[in-house]
Parts: C-alpha cells; structure tokens; sequence
C-alpha cells in the first residue's frame, strides 16, 4: 500500500497526463482540458478527507474530473448534443440484423490502423463520434480503452451495478460507435 | 451456436476477459464461418489501436505542467 499524501503536484505528476487525456477526448480543447486538470486536483486536494482509500488515486481523481466534465456540459449544453441517427441501441439492431440476428449490412474493409492514426480529419471524426455517444459510454469508452481502468474501477466511477451490465454497456458502445465511424468516415472515403 | 447479434457481445466480451473456453470455441467455430462477423472484430480491434496509438500523443506540456503547479501552490498555500 502506498502512503497517501495530500499532494496535488505529486497527483500531477504522477495522473495529470491520464486525467488531460480524458478530458481532452471529451471536451476536445487544450486549454480548457488543462483548467479542467487543474480543478480537479484543487478540488482533489479540498476533499481529500472524503477519500477513504477504497480505490486508488487515479480511480478516485478520474471520479472528480467526470463530475468537472459532467457540469462543464451542463453549462453548456449545445455541445452535449447526442441526437443520433439511432435514437437508441434497439433501433441500431433492427438496423443491423435480421430476425434471426444475422447481419443484413455490409461492414466495409476499413484497412489497417495505421493510416487512419496519421490523418487529422480521421480524427475529427473519431471526436465527432465520440462526442455523439451518450456521455456514459462514452466515459465508458475511453476509460477502458485509453486509461484501462479495471472493469471494477470502471464500474465504481460510473455507477455501473455489476461487471455484466459493464460489458453490455461496453459492447452497445462499441456497436454504436463502430457504426458512427463507418457511416461517417469509411462510406465517404 | 451463437448468432451474429449474440457474436458482437461474445467479441466485444473477449476484449474485456479470456472468455471460459464453451464461449471462446462457439465463437472461434463462428468466426471461421462467418465474415462480416471476422471483419467486426477486426473493427474493434481497430477502434483500439487506433486510440491507443493516439495516447502518447496526448500529455500535458512541461510549461501546461508548470502552469498548473504554480496555481495549486498559490491556492492550496494558506
Ligand atoms: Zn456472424
């Protein structure tokens, strides 16, 4: 067990490039993702008292800065805007399967990643999408894939009950997401 | 053997935990016979890489770091 110090510089050093990485997939602008690291911690440091170890440090700081996301979108809530094509994850499988839950779409060969990583309007549209989920998946979404937090740190985060609806709130994401890209980007190109 | 519908949780799944081995061989079985279902998965993998190569792209700058040091300092002083 490491000892727990009330050190925001130390919480920087050692989480700030994690919690900017969230904050910048989410809100996609570097110097509010810089404030937003910065409130965190002073907000970290404020309630330190609350933490009881339960989860680590990281977890515990990821849990304020979903809450600074969270209230940054309520101020603004044009940016939040997740109307979608499919309005929720049934229509999306009515879409995409037929009664017997065979595809009935094609999925386009989307090559290799290393082409795509290199291009600044790929990600673009990669935000565009992301910012198109519903804001759980898409916390869910990056937590998992960008900062892999644990399913149970993910689940304690994002109030998700059990391990299983985790993996199916995982696997709607990425079904909504896969098709948000496909759509968007690879029927264009 | 698993449906397509069932097979996007099953891969989707397998990239969270080794799957116990009854789902990981009905989906493989599914895989050699079905290729839309080989090129989600593909998709997936790909939705992965490429995040995750974008990663170290993404880190607070020593002045950003800096910056943000000197204003903790000032407000968590007294
Ligand atoms: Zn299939």
């Amino acid at each position: 067990m490491t000892s727990l110090t009330s050190d925001p510089s130390k919480w920087l050093d050692d989480y700030g490039d994690a919690l900017y990485r969230y904050a910048m997939l989410r809100v996609r602008s570097e110097p509010l993702a810089e404030d937003m690291v910065q409130e965190t911690l002073l907000a970290a440091w404020q309630s330190f008292t609350q933490f009881g170890g339960q989860s680590s440090v990281k977890t515990w700081l990821i849990g304020i800065m979903k809450h600074k996301i969270i209230d940054h979108f309520r101020k603004y809530s044009h940016e939040t805007d997740s109307l979608d094509d499919f309005e929720d994850n049934d229509a999306l499988l009515a879409h995409s399967f037929d009664a017997d839950g065979h595809w009935k779409i094609n999925l386009i060969n989307w090559g290799t990643p290393d082409k795509a990583m290199n291009d600044e309007q790929f990600w673009q549209m990669f935000y565009h999408c992301l910012a198109r989920l519903p804001q759980n998946m898409a916390d869910l979404f990056i937590l998992r894939t960008v900062e892999d937090l644990s399913s149970e740190e993910c689940c304690k985060v994002l109030a998700i009950a059990t391990t299983n609806q985790l993996c199916v709130a995982l696997s709607r994401t990425r079904l909504k997401l896969r098709q948000c890209l496909e759509v968007q980007w690879f029927e264009q190109g | 053997m698993p449906s397509c519908k069932e097979m996007t949780r099953l891969l989707s799944d397998s990239l969270e935990t080794p799957l116990p081995w009854p789902k990981r061989s009905v989906m493989h079985l599914h895989l050699l016979i079905c290729g839309t279902c080989r090129r989600y998965r593909r998709h997936l993998l790909f939705m992965h890489k490429v995040l995750a190569g974008h990663n170290h792209l993404m880190f607070l700058s020593d002045t950003a770091k800096q910056r943000i040091k000197d204003s903790l300092a000032k407000k968590t002083e007294d």
